[in-house]
């Protein structure tokens, strides 16, 4: 799963802007390098980032 | 030999192959639009090759089914192309460096080379040429720039590359970013603000009611259009023509076949059912129009990149019915007609999910054909009122069935995890090529099939078959559905196209609520031959075996609780 976070872009180092979270625990889009991903809030919550 | 054309997904390999082949294939601009390998030639030194483009995948460790085609591919090429998106460099050479690492001959198009530029990216070609050890080709596909030296570019022989670890791979691409490409401004376009926009619930589920609201009311105005000022006008024209030929033919069974039963001495397009009356009206004057407006709105929001921000949006809905976001492409696609909506449920990850997706979308969603039809049935006998309670029905069934089989079929239910393209601003060109290739192909498979479907009705009827199976299903069709018995002849045909056999129930004089009952009945009791033979593919034998039971039961069991429904209520 860490490797395909990668590959689609979202990997150490980067900064990353929540453009949105859905509501009732939907999915959040990211911007990374100018793209946007999205992403299940499951998987969104194992992301650790730094602010 | 054997090209293949790589890269991640929506990075506009689809593109290339059509410039490269000539063959016009389905491009989008979201990601999972190719899910099947498509072959073609092109010419190569004056020696003829063929061209592969294959699904696209992020790494060469496959997460969809769609990936493992990709990945498998890779044993039988003799040379890649791949195609990269200039916009995402970094994140794109990953697949460039495992591919690089089989050690096949290899050149690298830097696509949407236009789009980098204007995003203030600029990459050194001669520098990441070097640090590669492959040739580069800067391209901009839609325009054809850059395509004829890609394939000029193509080496003999695969550079010799060591295999790296994950972490080794990062830390080359870290190099070889920092010393060829330069980001020089980085401000948001007006674009990407909308784009963002879109995907805020605030804004963005606004803009979808209206998105989908627009969508219905160009295709029913065009749709209408069409029919109303040119097929309308041209069949009348053309009736002149086929009362000539009625009576210079006289009555039998020849008269039958081809022209029908004529209605008070002039010719019902719609009911006849001749080969050169019925047969040509419904293709072309009653689906035609509604296909040909339904699919240039598609196109619109394909090529736009609106479809992944809708399925954002609808994520959470879908997650009640075991699926995701992405489950809005089989949908969607399947509107249009149903064989392309179950190809595309390969976009999804897990076999519970494309099973879960293949059958909502065969039992509830009709297709463009289809839909026609019962406008000109249920609008005619029951008015909007009438499709309202239809498409209701179905849409409940979609539900209700989606909260169901969550429940019932085993497997893993994924979050949804994908790109979201940038919004571009589609290509009038693409657009319109992309419509013909689908106005083409509905062509060249509706006609023969509608034809065959009216054949077979009128052999059906002379030879009383009919009326058999008339008798034999009147408990079910008559007792519990409460249509007349012949319309089991509709359910026969139903097999063979769904159009058709929604045309045979409009001379059997129908009311109003039996319109609505029997076009629900054939949307979901079973999916036309088309697209039963490509979920047979998709699903394998027993999991399809699943969901015709499905179709089966829910369709009776739906169609005789509406028919009580509609009865006590009066309607």
């Amino acid at each position: 799963m860490q490797s395909h976070l990668r590959t689609i872009g979202v990997r150490e180092g980067k900064t990353v802007r929540i453009v949105t979270k859905q509501p009732a625990r939907g999915p959040i889009v990211l911007e990374i390098d100018g793209n946007r991903i999205a992403m299940g809030r499951g998987m969104a919550m194992r992301v650790l980032v730094e602010i | 030999m054997k090209i293949l054309l790589m890269g991640n997904p929506n990075v506009g390999k689809s593109v290339v192959f059509s410039r490269l082949t000539g063959i016009n294939v389905i491009a989008s601009n979201y990601p999972g639009t190719t899910v099947e390998l498509k072959r073609g030639r092109t010419r190569l030194n004056e020696k003829r090759a063929e061209v592969i483009d294959v699904p696209g995948a992020y790494s060469l460790e496959p997460t969809s089914k769609a990936e493992e085609v990709a990945v498998r591919m890779l044993e039988e090429g003799d040379a890649v192309i791949n195609v990269v998106d200039s916009t995402n460099l970094e994140r794109n050479l990953y697949l460039t460096l495992q591919l690089k690492e089989r050690e096949v001959p290899m050149v690298v198009a830097l696509n949407f080379w236009d789009e980098a530029r204007h995003k203030g990216i600029k990459i050194n070609i001669a520098s990441l040429r070097k640090l590669l050890g492959v040739p580069i080709v800067p391209t901009i596909a839609i325009t054809g720039e850059g395509i004829r030296e890609l394939v000029a570019s193509i080496p003999s022989e695969a550079s010799p590359s060591k295999v790296l670890s994950e972490d080794e791979r990062w830390i080359e691409i870290g190099r070889i970013i920092r010393e060829s490409q330069i980001v020089t401004h980085r401000h948001h376009t007006l674009l990407e603000v909308l784009g963002d926009a879109s995907v805020k619930p605030l804004t963005g589920i606004p803009i979808a009611i209206v998105v989908m609201l627009a969508t219905f009311w160009v295709v029913r105005l065009i749709g209408e259009g069409l029919i109303g000022y040119v097929f309308d006008p041209i069949f009348d024209l053309y009736e002149g023509l086929v009362l000539e030929l009625s009576e210079a033919m006289g009555p039998g069974f020849l008269h039958d076949i081809l022209i029908g039963k004529l209605t008070d001495g002039g010719i019902n397009f719609a009911e006849s059912m001749g080969l050169l009356t019925t047969g040509m009206y419904v293709p072309f004057a009653m689906v035609l129009p509604y296909v040909f407006a339904f699919y240039l709105a598609l196109g619109i929001l394909e090529d736009s990149g609106y479809l992944p921000r809708l399925a954002v949006l609808i994520d959470t809905l879908m997650h009640r019915i075991g699926l995701h976001g992405l489950a809005i492409i089989p949908m969607m696609l399947g509107l249009g007609c149903n064989v392309p909506g179950a190809l595309s449920t390969r976009v999804l990850e897990t076999k519970k999910q494309r099973f879960i997706a293949a059958t909502l979308m065969a039992i509830a969603v009709p297709c463009m054909a289809q839909i026609a039809m019962i406008f000109g049935l249920v609008g005619k006998l029951a008015g909007v009122k009438g499709l309202s309670i239809v498409f209701l029905t179905l849409f409940l069934v979609w539900v209700v069935l989606g909260l169901l089989l969550k429940h019932l079929v085993k497997g893993e239910c994924p979050e949804i995890f994908m790109e979201v393209p940038p919004y571009r601003v589609p290509s009038g060109l693409a657009l319109f090529k992309k419509l013909w290739m689908r106005i083409r192909s509905f062509l060249t498979t509706a006609i023969p099939f509608v034809c065959l479907g009216v054949f077979i009705v009128n052999l059906l009827y002379v030879l009383g078959i009919i009326e058999a199976m008339g008798d034999l299903f009147a408990p079910l069709m008559t007792g519990w559905l409460g249509l007349p018995s012949d319309a089991v002849g509709a359910l026969i045909i139903g097999f063979l196209r769904k159009d058709v056999a929604v045309g045979m129930l409009l001379p059997l004089g129908l009311t109003a609520s039996q319109a609505v009952v029997a076009s629900v009945v054939l949307t979901m009791y079973f999916p036309c031959v088309a697209t039963f033979v490509v979920l047979i593919r998709e699903l394998g034998i027993v999991d399809m075996l699943k969901s015709m039971g499905i179709m089966v039961v829910s369709a009776m069991l739906v169609g005789g609780v509406l028919n009580l429904l509609l009865n006590l209520l009066g309607v």
